[in-house]
């Protein structure tokens, strides 16, 4: 699942129109006496983009054997409210449900076999509906690990807290941008403040991302990930450290991976074919 | 204003995917190692299997190899509650990732624990995930042993851990996985765990061709029902018509040659070989030498007076349309004939027989059929004889 939220979460904003909701300066007639100067309202633009949520991720063995289902249903929002899991012989095996829990959209999952509630996970979301809490709790609703995210004034996660279950910070994640808005930068804190991880990431022109690399706290490259890129759509993902791992997407008529190929060291060792749900979005964003 | 395609904030699993997700690989990985006790391992499994990152195999076969060491089921309540819920949740991740390369310390759990059946089933469906096919003797044997009679301290631990070995076996599609899944078909479970249901549905699909299995099947087992339950697994399969021919007259053979003075167990057989018959006809089957078994089935099902076998066996005769099945056909009708000269000496389920045969002789448009009926046409009913006639032009010259 993680290399599809990639290969989608990558698709960065191509382009937008602008509309101006409002002049940054009023305007006044010719010749007038000068006014009083006005507060600068910082100009913004609304901008409408289609989300995709997967509905359906189906998997295959190697030899396109069916290893695997799930699907998926979401409200308007975009939260997800049914998740069903199947294994291999077709046999449905978890459900999760979603549904709100006073200001917390609480996951509960629950085995299909026998009807057993498993785990919750909790979360809230902001106002641009951007998460900023999840809270994973056991089936008698013991609290056993949480993230908290932040984002700064455009939006952009900024830093991501690791949390145990009873609050006790795990690890604390910070990430930078350039000024196209590219997460250029990613750095790993332990619970002690210290620095241990740092990944850098290269983008071309068009904010596609190029190169992903990874060091530890002695500043050796301990990860590198190179991208492939056609038409704005990515083709293939190559890990080439800590070993050779090629993620490989094929696309339908929209720029979300309807096929993924996952390849260890050459040998393909997974096949997975997804189908989406599109939800159209309004941001307001400025410049 | 122009819709574009785009993605910023991405939920799936309620949960959402960042820009990146690797530096959260890093991050889970470096928290699991430097944790101190199991429930702060549990915490962060939480986190590492919303990620469902290939990337974790070797930390989660690292974290099992430990758990295994320090022996599962070694320790106080709480202790061991954890560890069994830690071992559970990564043995789960590792079959979901199929991680094959943990197989040795999978299998070495489901070996070793003895008290928690859910984490042994879990262990052994992690192994089917894998494909892990080094390990189906083991599963197979361990499956067989259920099998065989509960114990009855351990009957609901028992059918938990046969429900995950049927799951195991069904996924890794290994033919040498198919006898033990079948008797778990038709074994002592109870419908609660859903071991039979699960293993019969099973059946279907785990291989492609179960027929040699079956056949193994039918002529090792005694009973009627058994024998029974391995020709409808071998309908449901997905094995070719020639292949269900196969079994479906295996079974008519024996059911043919036994002899029984039980009632019950009269009717059983009776059933398994109107099922065979059942099933040749939705073959088509044409084998030559079942000629010889239809005859003597016919004798059987005449002394029981069983008049739908006997129906059944004569249209079968004509769809198996071989010159052996024909001319049992030719003599059937040839008595019929004789009969038919002296009034009254035919019954109504004569007329019967005799109206099928002339299905039969249709249904197998042989020319050698045209002297018995044309020596019949005239010795029956008009509504008998109009059916001859009928047969009589639809055959080829």
């Amino acid at each position: 699942m993680k290399k599809i939220l990639l290969a989608v979460a990558t698709l960065v904003l191509a382009s937008c129109v602008t509309a101006p909701a409002r002049s940054p300066v009023a305007g006044s007639a010719p010749g007038a006496a000068p006014a009083a100067p006005k507060p600068v309202v910082p100009a913004v633009r609304e901008m409408t983009y289609e989300e995709p949520l997967p509905i359906s991720v189906k998997t295959q063995y190697p030899n396109g054997d069916p290893s695997g289902s799930k699907t998926f249903q979401y409200n308007a929002k975009g939260q997800l409210v049914r998740q069903e899991t199947f294994n291999a012989n077709g046999l449905l095996t978890e459900v999760r449900t979603g549904s709100a829990k006073g200001a917390v959209w609480r996951i509960t999952a629950t085995n299909a076999q026998n009807g057993e509630v498993l785990s919750f996970e909790d979360l809230t979301f902001g106002p641009k509906g951007e998460l900023l809490t999840q809270t994973f709790s056991d089936a008698k609703e013991i609290p056993q690990a949480s993230n908290e995210y932040t984002y700064d004034a455009l939006g952009r996660k900024s830093q991501w807290l690791a949390k145990t279950g009873g609050g006790g910070l795990q690890a604390r994640t910070v990430y930078t941008y350039d000024n196209r808005g590219n997460n250029i930068k990613t750095e790993g804190f332990d619970a002690g403040g210290k620095l241990v991880n740092v990944f850098l990431a290269t983008f071309d022109d068009q904010s596609q991302i190029l190169t992903f690399s990874g060091f530890d706290q002695s500043n050796t490259l301990v990860e590198l990930t190179t991208y492939t890129w056609k038409d704005k759509l990515k083709l293939k993902e190559e890990m080439t450290k800590p070993l050779l791992r090629t993620t490989e997407f094929t696309y339908g008529d929209k720029p979300a991976p309807t096929g993924i190929v996952s390849s260890v060291r050459g040998k393909v060792v997974e096949r997975q074919t997804l189908e989406y749900q599109w939800f159209t979005k309004t941001k307001t964003v400025t410049p | 204003m122009k819709t574009i395609f785009s993605v910023l904030f991405f939920f799936v699993l309620g949960s959402v995917s960042l820009l990146s997700a690797d530096e959260k690989s890093a991050v889970w990985d470096r928290i699991y190692r430097s944790a101190v006790n199991d429930e702060m391992r549990y915490a962060v499994l939480l986190n590492i299997r919303e990620l469902h990152d290939r990337q974790f195999g070797t930390l989660l076969t690292d974290a099992l190899t430990d758990l295994v060491s320090r022996r599962i089921e070694l320790g106080n309540n709480n202790e061991v509650e954890v560890k069994v819920r830690l071992a559970t949740s990564i043995i789960q991740e590792l079959g979901d990732i199929r991680e094959v390369a943990a197989a040795d310390q999978v299998f070495q759990v489901f070996k070793e624990v003895t008290k928690y059946p859910f984490l042994k089933a879990e262990a052994a469906m992690a192994l089917g995930k894998m494909r892990a096919t080094d390990y189906v003797p083991n599963l197979v044997r361990a499956l067989s042993d259920t099998n065989l009679a509960p114990d009855r301290d351990k009957a609901v631990s028992e059918e938990i851990v046969a429900f995950g070995l049927v799951q195991a076996l069904a996924t890794m599609k290994d033919p040498r996985g198919f006898e033990p899944v079948f008797f778990a078909s038709i074994g002592w479970y109870g419908p609660q765990r859903k071991v039979k249901e699960t293993a019969r549905d099973m059946l279907r699909t785990m291989v492609d061709d179960p027929t040699d299995s079956l056949l193994r099947i039918l002529h090792g087992q005694t009973q009627p029902l058994d024998k029974l339950r391995a020709l409808e697994a071998e309908e449901a399969s997905k094995a070719s018509d020639a292949r269900k021919a196969i079994v479906a007259l295996a079974a008519l053979d024996d059911g043919v040659r036994v002899v029984v003075t039980d009632v019950v167990e009269t009717t059983q057989w009776s059933d398994l070989r109107k099922k065979s018959l059942a099933l040749l006809v939705k073959t088509k089957d044409k084998t030559p030498e079942a000629a010889a078994t239809f005859r003597q089935e016919y004798k059987t099902a005449a002394l029981a007076r069983d008049s739908s076998e006997l129906l059944s066996i004569l249209q079968v005769l004509g769809i198996n349309g071989t010159p052996e099945s024909l001319s049992f056909l030719t003599e059937l009708m040839a008595g019929f004939n004789v009969r038919a000269g002296t009034p009254g000496l035919l019954t109504d389920f004569d007329i019967q027989q005799v109206r099928t045969i002339l299905q039969a002789f249709h249904a197998a448009a042989s020319p050698a059929a045209r002297p018995v009926l044309l020596e019949g046409q005239y010795l029956y009913t008009p509504a008998v004889q109009r059916d001859i006639k009928a047969v009589l032009a639809g055959l080829p010259q």
